[in-house]
């Protein structure tokens, strides 16, 4: 196996009586997008801090490339960061801004121009070189915070929710682009967000953080389809968490009674184990469908149209937990109507976490 | 019609209370001014001119240049040390976490808060007690003393996180200390700096109190005008009044349009 991009090795980090993050144990594959995702105050805007150099960990060691860089001030690492606030130099034109860390590596003018104007180009952008940052809108800050970051050939990127401050359109959009951009350059990405969906549209690995610590990691297919976590299920996508406790366990295999019934999973844990089972609201059918079993009938109290689906909230009786569900597009719901809940013990993935 | 007309009665006591306003804070110095053109020996009504005589006679006094010399080097050289300790104070407190940076930031601004006369007093015990001779070093100290707390605070005020944010982008990309602070934050921070200099220069120009007690044989233009009207009222005191706020004006409007244009840009 390769050298990974970027380990830490047992971070922790206090600030004060307060524990920011502990026990975080993390390799990056080289050339891999990754994400820390998880809410504010979860530790994935510290980590980051942490791989580029402005904060040092309590404890642990940081290392790029192999190489220990925890004691490594930022200007000394092979990191760049684009920020959340852009933090693009106000009195430079945009050519300067670009060329700012080039300039600092004692690249010699006549050599920055060209590799300026690739970057620039890069992120179709060629066009404002002599204009000043005030010139231009959010999304176009946000590039030219990308190019002056990656024009100096980063081993790792780093970038501190780089799209919080646009509008949800042109969010989606440049997170197509950052995929793309980082599939051309190869370059490793860490990307920091609290977006579940932008984790899942850009991340090719999911690091799921909260209170300080790794919840869960892995593709984002994994981490939707089999969380790790209580945590991870809720935060990753819209769930169902199903509370229920072991009554028996054998090889691979464990049967859990839960208010909706008993049902055999996939999974390992004691019997007597409480236990929880995710079931994610698409995996909640009216219909049996193949390998449905029948969770009895529900109530709709709630209907809402989302254009590739109606999500609904249900009440079943004898289980006083709202229950969510989606509905084909086509499939037209009101509340106060009765289905009838069918779901696959294969869809259920089993929580111990 | 009726509406126009209506409207301009009911905006008449504005317009006669924004002319009495004006009136009481320019008319003064607009009577002052007028005199300075007087053709006769006081500068009271009637007025008879308009005549540039003591203009000559002020610019022919050699007393009364140098003095306007002294002025001129007093406030650049105090205001440009007033900005560059204002600076690195201010650097120092918003960006490195120091012990007791809470009362060192309230001592710096204090001196906002007393009153020039104390400070001069003080000045002259304290330059008395250190055998320092009075001389306009001493009033450039004295002019020190009055601004660099306003420029502190002016530069403290635009030293916050978002700047502090594009320091560390700076560094991330390779920059040194020295290279931050000369590429970037001096940059960065141009209009606030230039402002607090202008602001400086306008304060210690029109200073009279604290120049008054801490200097003795060079003496700045206040000073020089003061000892000029002691002998009694003159065309001559007049023009040259017309004179320093010519020059107060002309500051402030430089400083006005930098600093106006930067923010538009």
């Amino acid at each position: 196996m390769s050298t990974p991009a970027v380990e830490f090795r047992d971070i922790a980090m206090c600030f004060g009586e307060k524990v920011a993050l502990q026990g975080i144990n993390l390799s990056i594959e080289e050339g891999s997008f990754v994400v820390l995702l998880g809410p504010s105050g979860g530790g994935k805007t510290t980590l980051l801090n942490i791989l580029g150099g402005f904060l040092a960990p309590s404890a642990g060691q940081v290392l790029i490339k192999g190489a220990d860089v925890t004691c490594v001030p930022p200007a000394k690492r092979p990191t760049t960061t684009v920020f959340q606030d852009y933090a693009l130099f106000p009195h430079m034109s945009i050519a300067a801004n670009v060329g700012f860390g080039l300039r600092m590596r004692g690249v010699p003018r006549a050599e920055r121009a060209p590799r300026v104007e690739k970057a620039l180009d890069m992120v179709g952008l060629g066009h404002t070189a002599l204009r000043r940052v005030d010139e231009l809108s959010g999304g176009q800050r946000q590039r030219i915070a990308l190019a002056r970051a990656l024009v100096v050939e980063p081993s790792v990127l780093l970038l501190d929710e780089p799209l919080g401050a646009l509008d949800l359109k042109l969010r989606r959009q440049m997170q197509e682009e950052l995929k793309a951009i980082q599939k051309r350059v190869g370059t490793t990405f860490v990307h920091v967000t609290h977006d579940q969906e932008e984790a899942m549209a850009i991340g090719d690995v999911i690091v799921v953080m909260n209170e300080g610590s790794i919840e869960d990691q892995g593709t984002p297919e994994r981490i939707y389809l089999r969380p790790a976590s209580r945590f991870a299920a809720n935060f990753m996508g819209e769930n169902n968490l199903i509370e229920g406790r072991v009554t028996q366990s054998q090889a691979g295999k464990v049967r859990v009674a839960t208010a909706l019934g008993d049902f055999t999973v996939s999974g390992e844990a004691q019997t007597g184990a409480s236990i929880a089972l995710s079931l994610r609201p698409e995996h909640l059918h009216p219909e049996a469908g193949d390998g449905g079993l029948a969770l009895g009938s529900a109530k709709v109290i709630e209907a809402g149209f989302f254009g590739t689906h109606h999500q609904c909230s249900v009440v079943r009786d004898g289980y006083d937990t709202v229950l969510k569900l989606r509905l084909p597009q086509k499939r037209l719901v009101q509340p106060g109507e009765t289905l009838a809940l069918h779901a696959d013990p294969a869809d259920m993935v089993l929580l111990t976490r | 019609m009726r509406g126009p007309l209506l409207h301009l009665l009911r905006s008449l006591p504005l317009w006669g209370y924004v002319l009495l306003l004006y009136g009481f804070i320019f008319l003064p110095v607009a009577v002052l001014v007028l005199f300075s053109f007087q053709d006769s020996r006081l500068p009271v009504p009637p007025f008879n001119g308009p005549s540039l005589r003591w203009y000559e006679a002020v610019f022919s006094d050699a007393r009364l240049l140098e003095a306007l010399a002294n002025s001129v080097v007093v406030a650049l050289t105090s205001s440009l040390a007033a900005v560059v300790l204002g600076f690195l104070a201010a650097y120092a407190l918003a960006r490195h976490r120091l012990p007791f940076s809470g009362l060192l930031q309230g001592f710096l601004t204090a001196p906002l808060t007393v009153s020039y006369l104390i400070i001069a007093m003080g000045l002259l015990i304290t330059f008395n007690a250190l055998g320092v001779p009075k001389s306009l070093l001493t009033v450039g100290i004295g002019h020190v003393v009055i601004n660099l707390p306003l420029c502190f605070a002016i530069l403290y005020s635009q030293m916050g996180d978002h700047q502090a944010n594009i320091e560390r982008a700076a560094r991330d990309l390779g920059a040194r200390e020295w290279q931050v602070i000369t590429l970037v934050t001096v940059p960065m921070l141009w209009p606030a700096l230039f402002a607090s200099f202008f602001l400086s220069v306008t304060f210690s120009w029109d200073e009279f109190i604290i120049a008054f007690m801490v200097s003795r044989f060079d003496v700045t233009l206040p000073v020089e005008i003061w000892s000029m009207l002691r002998s009694g009222l003159n065309p001559k005191t007049n023009a040259i009044g017309s004179f320093v706020f010519l020059i107060s004006i002309a500051t402030v409007l430089v400083l006005d349009l930098v600093v106006f244009r930067s923010r538009k840009a």
